[in-house]
C-alpha cells in the first residue's frame, strides 16, 4: 500500500514537473481531451436542462388527457425529410371535430384549440401598443386554462355563451397587464387585437418563463371568435385545429384513445391497413418522443465525442512516447536504484492517466460552464449531469490506461545499464 | 586479507560473453573473487579491461553468462529482473561518476528515490533521507535542486542516496572522475570515514592516488584478475 502511495506522489510530482517543462506541448495534448469531454458535458447539460423542464411541464398537465393533431407535436426534424409527406396530411377541420364529438363515448371532455405561437398580431389599448410579440394567441372552446395550468387572478373563465355567440372577449396573461395596464385592473376594460376591440374577461396569474418563452405574454379568445375574425376565408375549414380530449380517468385513457383513433379513421374513411394521417398522443407519449429524440442526440454526440477522444488518446500515446525518449536516463537511474519493471510501468501509466484525467477535468469545467450559460440564457435552473461527469472521468481514465499502455510497457523493458549511458 | 571476516560476495568462475554478431567478446573470463564485510576495495584497469562489466555484475545490474555469483548466500546469477531490482534496492548503494541525480528533484527527493521502491511510509522516508543528508553534511541544502549545487555537493547527495537504504555494500564507479581535486579529496575522505564506520566499499578507479587509499586492490586486465592484494 505504501508503495502505491509512493508511486502516486512521485508520479504527480513528475507530471507537474513535466508540465512545467513542456507547457505548450502538454497544453496541446490536453486540448484534444478537453474539447472532447467539454462537448459531451455541454450537450448533456443542455439536454438535462430540457428534460428537466419538459418533465415539469408535462407533469403539470393532466395525465388523462390526449391530443389529436396534424403534426407530430414533439418530433424535431433534421432538414425537411417529411416535406412532401406532410403535404398529404390534411388539417383537422371543424367538421371533423364536430363529428368526433358526436361519436365518442369514452371521452368525457373535448376541446378544439388553434394557436399562433408566437403571434404577430398587433395588441393595443388606445394608442398604446404592445412592443414585444405574443408568445401565444389562441382560440378555444374548452377549458384551456385548466389544461395548461393557468390560474385566474381576477375575472371569469369563458362560458358556452361566449363560444356560441362568438363574443369578443379575451383572457390575458399577466405580462399584458404589466405592459398595457400598469396602474389599473384590466378586467372589464377593452383591448384591441389587430384593431378589433375585445373585452377583457380575465387576468391570469403570473407563470414566468418556460423554455425561453414568456408564458404570460398570452391572449386567449373563444375559438368561434378566432375563426370568425382571424380564421381567413371559409370559416368552417381554415384553421388547423388541435384537439384536446379527456378520458374519464388514467385507467380509461387507453380505451378512450383506441376509440378516438377508430372513430377518427372512420370519419376520414381510412381503409384498414392504411396508416393514420393524423397524430394521437398522450402526455406519456410526448415524453417518450422527446426521450427518443434526446437519446438519439446523445448517441450522435457520443459518436462525435468518441472520435475526438480517440484522436486525443493518440496524442497521449505520442506525448508519452516523447516523454519516454526524453527520460531514458531517468528510467535507467531509477532501475539501478531498485525500481522493478512494474514500478516503471506503473509510473508511466499513472502519468498517462493523470494527463488525460486532468484534461478531462478541464473539459468538464468548461462543458458545465458552457452548458449552464446556455441553460441560464433559456431561463432554466443550472444543472450538473453527474452521471456524465462520472462517465467522462471514467472514459478519460480508461483512455489514459489504453493509450499509456504501450509507452509504459516500453519504458518498463528498458535495460538499466544502457539507459544510464543514454544522453 | 582478514579471512575471519564474514563473506558478503562470492564470485566463482564467472564469465561474461557478449555476442556481437560475428565477433564474440569475452568481457570477463573465468573470474573468481570474494568480498568480505568492511572491505575497502579499489578495482583498477585500463578501459576495455572488463572492470565496468565486473562492476555491473557485482552491482546486480547484469548477470554473468557462466559461473556463480552469490550475494549474502543468495544466488544472484539465476535471478530474474525483478529479484535483481530488489537486491539493488535493499543491499547495494550506487555512487556514479556523473552523479546520476534526477534534475527535477531536489536533494531531499533525490535521496528519497530508492525508498520509493521499498515499502516505507512517507514520514519514515523523510526521516531516513534527512538522516542521510545529515551524514554527508548537506542538511542545509536539502531543498536545492542538483543544478543549484556544486559538483562536490552533488556527489555528496549521491552518496547520501547510496546510504539511505543502509546497504550491505557501496559501489562507487569513478566517484571523483568528474570533480576537481579539492572536491575529489573531500569525497575520498568521506569514503574513508564511511569505511571506518563499518561500511563495505568497492570503488572502480583508474587513478593510482585514489586506489592507494583503499585497503585492497584488484587489477583487471583482458577480463581476468591480474592482481588481488
Amino acid at each position: 500500500m505504501n508503495r502505491i502511495i509512493n508511486y502516486l506522489i512521485d508520479a504527480i510530482g513528475g507530471v507537474l514537473f513535466y508540465f512545467g517543462q513542456t507547457k505548450l506541448r502538454t497544453a496541446l495534448t490536453l486540448m484534444g481531451i478537453t474539447v472532447g469531454v467539454s462537448s459531451i458535458i455541454a450537450i448533456m447539460t443542455v439536454l438535462e436542462t430540457f428534460e428537466q423542464s419538459t418533465e415539469s411541464l408535462v407533469s403539470d398537465m393532466k395525465t388523462n388527457i390526449f391530443y389529436i393533431t396534424k403534426d407530430n407535436p414533439v418530433q424535431v426534424q433534421f432538414g425537411n425529410d417529411a416535406g412532401w409527406g406532410r403535404q398529404k396530411i390534411p388539417r383537422i377541420t371543424w367538421d371533423e371535430y364536430e363529428q368526433l364529438k358526436r361519436n365518442l363515448t369514452l371521452t368525457t371532455n373535448m376541446a378544439a384549440t388553434t394557436a399562433e405561437e408566437p403571434s404577430d398580431r398587433t395588441i393595443s389599448v388606445g394608442k398604446e401598443e404592445l412592443k414585444s410579440r405574443l408568445s401565444s394567441f389562441w382560440g378555444s372552446d374548452g377549458d384551456v386554462l385548466s389544461v395548461s395550468k393557468y390560474d385566474i387572478l381576477d375575472g371569469r373563465n369563458m362560458q358556452d355563451v361566449d363560444i356560441e355567440n362568438a363574443s369578443r372577449v379575451a383572457i390575458v396573461g399577466y405580462y399584458i397587464k404589466e405592459q398595457l395596464f400598469p396602474y389599473s385592473n384590466p378586467v372589464g376594460q377593452s383591448i384591441e387585437i389587430d384593431n378589433i376591440p375585445f373585452e377583457i374577461i380575465a387576468l391570469t396569474e403570473p407563470k414566468g418563463e418556460l423554455l425561453g418563452q414568456n408564458m404570460d405574454a398570452m391572449i386567449g379568445i373563444p375559438i368561434s371568435t378566432y375563426i370568425k375574425y382571424f380564421g381567413g376565408k371559409g370559416w368552417r375549414g381554415r384553421p388547423d385545429l388541435q384537439l384536446i380530449l379527456e378520458a374519464e380517468s388514467m385507467d380509461a385513457l387507453e380505451d378512450a384513445t383506441d376509440e378516438a383513433i377508430g372513430v377518427f379513421r372512420a370519419i376520414r374513411k381510412i381503409a384498414p391497413g392504411e396508416p393514420n394521417n393524423f397524430y394521437i398522443a398522450t402526455n406519456d407519449q410526448l415524453m417518450d418522443t422527446f426521450g427518443s429524440f434526446t437519446s438519439s442526440l446523445k448517441i450522435f454526440v457520443g459518436l462525435v465525442a468518441g472520435i475526438s477522444l480517440i484522436v486525443a488518446g493518440i496524442g497521449i500515446a505520442n506525448i508519452m512516447l516523447v516523454s519516454l525518449t526524453e527520460r531514458i536516463k531517468e528510467i535507467g537511474i531509477r532501475k539501478a536504484l531498485g525500481a522493478r519493471r512494474i514500478d516503471i510501468f506503473l509510473q508511466f501509466l499513472i502519468e498517462a492517466v493523470l494527463i488525460s484525467v486532468l484534461g478531462g477535468i478541464v473539459g468538464i469545467i468548461l462543458g458545465l460552464s458552457f452548458g449552464n450559460v446556455v441553460a441560464t440564457f433559456l431561463d432554466q435552473d443550472p444543472v450538473i449531469p453527474y452521471e456524465w461527469v462520472f462517465y467522462s472521468l471514467q472514459i478519460c481514465a480508461s483512455m489514459g490506461i489504453i493509450f499509456g499502455l504501450y509507452p509504459a510497457i516500453r519504458a518498463s523493458k528498458l535495460n538499466p545499464i544502457d539507459s544510464m549511458r543514454y544522453d | 586479507m582478514a579471512k575471519s571476516k564474514k563473506e558478503i560476495i562470492s564470485i566463482k568462475s564467472v564469465s561474461k560473453i557478449y555476442n556481437l554478431g560475428e565477433t564474440v567478446v569475452k568481457a570477463l573470463d573465468n573470474v573468481s573473487l570474494s568480498i568480505y564485510d568492511n572491505d575497502y576495495i579499489s578495482i583498477m584497469g585500463p578501459s576495455g579491461s572488463g572492470k565496468s562489466t565486473l562492476m555491473n555484475i557485482i552491482g546486480c545490474l547484469d548477470v554473468p553468462t557462466k559461473g556463480k555469483y552469490k550475494f549474502k548466500n543468495e544466488l544472484i546469477s539465476e535471478m530474474d529482473d525483478n529479484q535483481l531490482a530488489n537486491i539493488r534496492n535493499e543491499k547495494i548503494g550506487f555512487v556514479f561518476q556523473t552523479f546520476n541525480l534526477l534534475p527535477k528533484l531536489n536533494a531531499m527527493q533525490n535521496v528519497e528515490v530508492p525508498l520509493i521502491y521499498s515499502s516505507l511510509g512517507r514520514k519514515d522516508r523523510k526521516e531516513r533521507a534527512e538522516e542521510a543528508l545529515h551524514i554527508v553534511g548537506l542538511q542545509d541544502r536539502m531543498t536545492h535542486k542538483p543544478n543549484e549545487l556544486s559538483g562536490g555537493q552533488r556527489q555528496r547527495v549521491a552518496i547520501a542516496r547510496a546510504l539511505v537504504n543502509k546497504p550491505s555494500i557501496i559501489l562507487a564507479d569513478e566517484p571523483t572522475g568528474n570533480l576537481d581535486s579539492k572536491s575529489g579529496n573531500e569525497i575520498l575522505k568521506f569514503f574513508t570515514k564511511l569505511h571506518k564506520d563499518g561500511n563495505t566499499i568497492i570503488m572502480v578507479t583508474h587513478e593510482e592516488s585514489v586506489a592507494k587509499l583503499s585497503k585492497r586492490r584488484i587489477d583487471i586486465f583482458d577480463g581476468k584478475i591480474a592482481r588481488d592484494e
